[in-house]
């Protein structure tokens, strides 16, 4: 996992590396952790894959705001922090989407509970499923994935960019979603949360951008399915 | 004599119907149209009750009732064939009713068979008795439709079960008396069968009702205190405005001030305002988020939890409430809020997190409000939760459930117990914006 921080106090900086090396240590793992000291640093860097960032905003030179877009353009599913000693809404930030706010001085339990969020959120969406099919084997992201489901003894795979007939059976894919953003509201759909637009008492709107899907929902499952779906949209929100 | 019997029995006929039918149902015409109507359809009432005969008068009533029930009021198709059921069944038992009462007292049931007068007022006094009970009924509809109860109708209300359980009593009295023949037997039986049922049904009508009354009265002190809110955030929203107008012009003159000291040589002056200006910059509102009543409501939360020595933490991006009128998201976030903030105040870690997201992928609002919360709440067989306030309170998670029902969107609430937190997540989907649900 590859961890930007850019802030022009070396204090903060410290301060952010000391703690995210010290949850990762907690779970034996080491990330590829690189530190910035403004906007026009990072931003002339050749190398700017990320996988979670955090960004002060005032900083000389280009702000954390801009930053922030420029890497999202780069990086469409990185997790952008934004480390703020200003309480302030920030209507910039709105523009792409920030995955959490912290204010200074850091709140390390918050900044924990933050990073467990981001990286079960950053595992979820990149873990790469193989989708054999007639053709070959596709392989597609989690977070690519809209839903699984049974049209007549043949199992769709729906994703954010084609249709694949897949060669496995539905059974095949429950066993394989274990992800929780998978959930099956109906023996011949398998959903992601993710793109779940609203729920009614026999069907679920999925929707990606403008594209729209129905999946049916067994009526006993209502109230599950509407718990899951909450919890998950709550933990990754 | 028969005639006019008949045609006084038809006009009170037609007020039986008019108040019933007037107290249970909204009317769908002006006044004026309703009683020609009326009068139309009284008039082939009377006309066809002429012949004396069952078969052509019995059918004339419930096709007239089912008529003047959908031509003259909001009453769909079951609804009205209900109606005229009803109360031609009604009507029909009150005459048994009142025949077997005749024949008690008097021994003269046979002259009801011969007498043609007789046939005619015994109809028209069980008619009377309809009218009283239509006049009780029509109380209480009243009383639902205007959402009062009428504690001076309380003894009439409880006199007219009394009253026909008495009736069912001696009814069943009678039929078990030898004297009485075999068919009169079973006639008595079963009114008495039916007076008690019918007991037991305006009880659990009554009851529905009342359920119904209770519950308009929530939803008119719900909604007052929905629209008291939004008016109060206003109001806070117009004075943080001219607040803030007042520090910009107060600082413009200061600094004029500064300008003009320094100008003189009046550096004291000059040092004076330097020190003062960074206390304007304080005064400055944080802002939340972009829509305005939203960032009064959270400003007052942040502001409220400053004195109670609560945590506020609050993270709500743009477009959250671009779907939502100003009385929703008054209601919405200000009852979360205060749900929160109350639940958090008597808790140990006395901390509350507010969070809404707008996911553009799926196009929807995840709304999250979590509270620190030694102690799960008491739950209710229906799942919700109930409320530790008690007599008029409570308003405040019904007031969130409306606002849900009425955008589409869906809730659940549930308590941690490791964390001892009690969350509230929300999600409403974002398609049809500003567009208000017809359910």
């Amino acid at each position: 996992m590859r961890i930007l921080i850019c802030d022009d106090d070396p204090a903060a900086v410290a301060e952010l590396q000391s703690a995210v090396r010290a949850f990762f240590a907690e779970r034996d793992e080491t990330p590829d952790l690189v530190c910035y000291p403004g906007g026009d640093a990072l931003l002339a860097a050749p190398d700017l894959r990320a996988d979670l960032a955090f960004l002060d905003v005032e900083m000389p030179g280009t702000d954390g705001i801009t930053v922030g877009a420029r890497l999202k353009q780069a990086n469409p599913s990185v997790k952008i922090f934004i480390v703020t000693a200003y309480p302030d809404y920030l209507d910039e930030a709105m523009r792409f989407q920030v995955f959490r706010y912290l204010s200074k001085p850091l709140d390390r339990e918050r900044l924990f509970r933050n990073l467990r969020e981001a990286v079960r959120l950053y595992v979820t969406e990149s873990r790469p499923f193989p989708i054999r099919t007639a053709e070959g084997v596709v392989v597609r992201r989690a977070e690519e994935i809209v839903c699984v489901e049974t049209v007549r003894r043949k199992v769709l795979i729906t994703t954010t960019a084609e249709t694949l007939i897949s060669a496995e059976p539905i059974e095949h894919w429950r066993r394989t979603l274990d992800l929780p953003c998978f959930y099956s509201p109906h023996r011949a759909f398998i959903i992601n949360l993710a793109f779940v637009n609203s729920i009614t008492r026999d069907s679920i709107l999925l929707k990606n951008g403008n594209q729209e899907k129905t999946a049916f929902l067994a009526r006993r499952k209502y109230a599950e399915c509407k718990a899951v779906y909450l919890r998950w949209a709550e933990s990754v929100g | 004599m028969r005639t006019l019997f008949l045609f006084l029995g038809t006009v009170l006929c037609a007020v039986i119907l008019w108040v019933y039918d007037w107290a249970l149902l909204p009317s769908r015409r002006p006044l004026r149209q309703r009683l020609i109507l009326f009068a139309a359809v009284c008039a082939a009432w009377f006309v066809l009750r002429l012949p004396g005969s069952l078969l052509l008068s019995v059918p004339a009533f419930v096709a007239g009732n089912y008529l003047l029930l959908r031509l003259g009021f909001v009453c769909d198709r079951h609804g009205a064939a209900f109606h005229a059921g009803f109360l031609t069944f009604a009507y029909a038992a009150a005459a048994v009713l009142t025949l077997l009462g005749v024949e008690y007292f008097q021994r003269e049931y046979p002259l009801y068979s011969r007498d043609a007068v007789t046939m005619v007022w015994v109809p028209e006094l069980a008619r009377l008795s309809i009218l009283i009970a239509v006049l009780l009924i029509s109380g209480w509809a009243l009383a639902r439709r205007t959402g009062e109860t009428k504690g001076d109708s309380l003894p009439l209300l409880c006199a007219a079960p009394l009253l026909s359980l008495l009736c069912a009593g001696l009814l069943a009295l009678f039929a078990l008396r030898g004297t009485l023949t075999g068919p009169v037997r079973l006639l008595l039986a079963t009114a008495a069968i039916f007076l008690v049922a019918f007991n037991l049904l305006f009880l659990l009508l009554y009851s529905h009702l009342r359920q119904g009354a209770a519950s308009n009265t929530e939803l008119a002190l719900s909604l007052q205190k929905e629209r008291a809110d939004l008016e109060y955030y206003r109001t806070l929203q117009q004075e943080a405005e001219r607040q803030r107008i007042l520090v910009h012009d107060m600082r413009k003159h200061l600094n004029t001030v500064r300008a003009l000291a320094a100008e003189r040589g009046a550096y004291e002056i000059e040092d004076y305002v330097n020190s003062i200006l960074p206390d304007l910059q304080t005064v400055r509102a944080v802002r939340f988020c972009d829509d305005p009543i939203l960032n009064v409501i959270l400003q007052r939360a942040a502001s409220a939890c400053r004195e109670r020595g609560i945590g506020f933490s609050c993270d709500v991006r743009g477009g959250v409430t671009a779907f939502l009128d100003p009385a929703s998201v008054t209601t919405l976030y200000g009852n979360l809020l205060d749900n929160a903030l109350e639940a958090a105040e008597t808790s140990v870690e006395k901390q509350v997190w507010l969070r809404a997201i707008r996911d553009t992928t799926a196009q929807s609002v995840v709304v999250t409000a979590v509270n620190s919360c030694d102690r799960p709440p008491e739950r209710l067989a229906g799942g919700s939760y109930r409320s530790r306030k008690g007599g008029g309170h409570g308003l405040g998670l019904r007031g969130i459930a409306r606002v849900v029902r009425r955008f589409h969107g869906v809730s659940e609430t549930y308590y941690d117990p490791q964390e001892r937190r009690f969350h509230h997540v929300i999600q409403f989907p974002v398609q049809a914006e500003r567009t208000e649900s017809t359910r």
